[in-house]
């Protein structure tokens, strides 16, 4: 048999690419992306220049350069909130919001993938979460929630809820036949199927659904605070800022946002991709055909 | 050990019901080596699926008498006494091969201890026990069926049921699993029904080949097979040739 492990000898002499410190992405495609940004930021600004184009359309780089500078690096920041913390704020509502929808959805599922009669009475009003847009709920939900991050985390579960059951339902139930049959021929408890295959089964759906949910709960922290009196997160302060045409601090607070999701993004993935090497749950040789 | 009496399979259908199993009778003493053949699609592995006791779908209507031990097969499941082997061997990815293995003592319940001398003994009898931390993915496909023999072997049933067991295997490593499961069985001596689609397999493993017709499928002809094991040294024989031919004949006329 051809052994498929690599000796100590052959894992030494294997020359990997030089890659940067912390993302395993090869320095060379940093340093383009880090030139081409250059480049954008100076057309851009001498565009707007030539053009004259006014701050209330949209700001240059030098406009957001000042308010960065203002905002992180003067004594402005020791005495107000920055946007930064602003974020954290709406980041820790998301994050509160993206683990509840995990769990209630997978609860949701596995209960809905046990037999029809759960799914037909349960999956309609899993479906109209779907339907409805569910951030313009906020000021209804906010009568019984009230107007502060209750009501905000409610609003995230119910826009993550329906992928999460569904990506659930389906797994248990395209589970292979063969691989049900052989743990039901040793035990007619549920809770070892459970245990021993439905479980790790379930490890790569979440991993997979967690990246688009965790970007999915930011933007709906953000847009909920919109109509709530919620005074601590970023999404109001966009709102406001915007009202109050400070137009460099809208575009920094998005610029912000943008870059702590792909931040979460990221750092998912790499997480994903280490526990799919690593473990291999719910990798089958062997699918239904 | 196995009786069955009359056993009628019926799927109900939009109108249409299939019979697949018809007036079936036979049966397995303990301790032996019978294996069913007949054409694709005659309802081997249905019958199967019924003697281990598996559910099987809300249309399937099952009249007549099946005995394990004098026990429904869904007793004899219950109290551990069927092991199943399948046409792939359904190991789980994300275990290596002694946990695989293990996978029905946790189940059980067995306690740790013992469980890792049984294992150990088990690798042993299925020429595993270099390989025993590899994933089944980094194992050819003989090996990984070898791990599911050694599995269905680890709660010590007394049936070992095996549904075309080595149908995926190509012809070299099919013969050196057929010499394996020979020496298996005959130094551990469990009741085998082994349901295959090779003649030549049949007649190398079994005692017993039970040649089934099709649909609406029942037993066309029983044929024992009297040679002594193991059979590699009676392959060129003329008696061991016979018994292909004749089985060939009588798949021939089954499939018509």
């Amino acid at each position: 048999m051809q052994n498929l492990r690599h000796t100590k000898e052959e894992k030494n002499n294997f020359k990997r690419p030089k890659r940067s410190f912390f993302l395993n992405i090869p320095t060379k495609k940093i340093l383009i992306t880090i030139l081409s940004l250059f480049i954008i930021f100076l057309v851009w600004e001498k565009a707007f220049e030539y053009f004259n184009i006014p701050l209330r359309i949209a700001p240059k780089p030098s406009n957001l350069y000042q308010f960065i500078y203002k905002e992180f690096f003067t004594q402005h920041s020791s005495r107000y909130q920055t946007v930064f913390v602003k974020s954290l704020y709406s980041l820790r509502d998301a994050g509160i919001g993206f683990v509840l929808s995990l769990i209630l959805g997978s609860i949701l599922g596995i209960i809905i993938s046990q037999n029809n009669l759960h799914n037909s009475i349960l999956f309609p009003f899993i479906f109209l979460t779907q339907l409805i847009p569910v951030p313009a709920l906020a000021p209804i939900i906010a009568v019984y929630l009230g107007y502060g991050a209750t009501t905000k985390i409610f609003v995230i579960i119910l826009f993550n809820i329906f992928p999460i059951t569904v990506a659930v339902r389906n797994t248990i139930i395209n589970l292979p036949e063969y691989y049900s049959l052989l743990l039901y021929s040793y035990t007619r408890e549920k809770k070892y199927i459970f245990r021993y295959l439905i479980l790790p089964s379930l490890v790569p759906t979440l991993l997979i659904n967690m990246k688009t949910l965790v970007t999915a709960s930011i933007v709906a922290s953000i847009i909920t605070e919109l109509p709530l009196s919620v005074k601590t997160g970023i999404g109001k302060d966009i709102y406001n800022s915007f009202n109050n045409l400070l137009i460099p601090r809208v575009w920094v607070s998005i610029i912000i946002i943008s870059l702590l999701s792909l931040l979460f993004y990221i750092a998912i993935s790499k997480f994903e991709n280490y526990i799919n090497r690593k473990y291999r749950y719910g990798q089958f040789q062997y699918d239904n055909n | 050990m196995i009786t069955i009496e009359n056993l009628n399979v019926l799927f109900e259908g939009n109108g249409k019901d299939l019979h697949v199993l018809r007036d079936m009778s036979f049966s397995v003493k303990k301790g032996s080596f019978v294996s069913i053949i007949g054409p694709s699609g005659c309802g081997k592995s249905t019958l199967f699926r019924i003697i281990s006791g598996l559910p099987t779908r809300d249309t399937c209507k099952i009249t007549g008498k099946i005995r394990i031990d004098n026990r429904k097969p869904e007793t004899a499941s219950k109290n551990r006494d069927i092991g199943l082997i399948f046409q792939k061997p359904t190991l789980l990815e994300w275990r290596n091969v002694t946990e695989n293995i293990s996978l029905p003592l946790e189940i059980m319940g067995y306690e740790q201890k013992n469980r890792k001398e049984d294992i150990k003994k088990l690798l042993a009898v299925v020429d595993l026990t270099p390989y025993s931390n590899y994933r089944p993915s980094e194992l050819s496909g003989g090996m990984q069926q070898k791990v599911s023999i050694g599995r269905a072997l680890a709660y010590n049933p007394e049936l070992l049921l095996m549904d075309e067991p080595f149908g995926s295997l190509d012809e070299i490593n099919r013969r050196k699993m057929n010499n394996e499961i020979v020496k298996i069985w005959t130094k551990l001596k469990k009741t085998i029904l082994f349901v295959t689609h090779s003649i030549q397999e049949a007649v190398f493993l079994s005692q017993k080949v039970i040649i089934l017709t099709k649909k609406p499928s029942t037993i066309h002809k029983t044929i024992e097979i009297d040679l002594p094991y193991p059979r590699n040294t009676y392959e060129g024989s003329s008696k061991y040739f016979n018994y292909i031919k004749e089985i060939r004949g009588y798949l021939n006329d089954a499939c018509n």
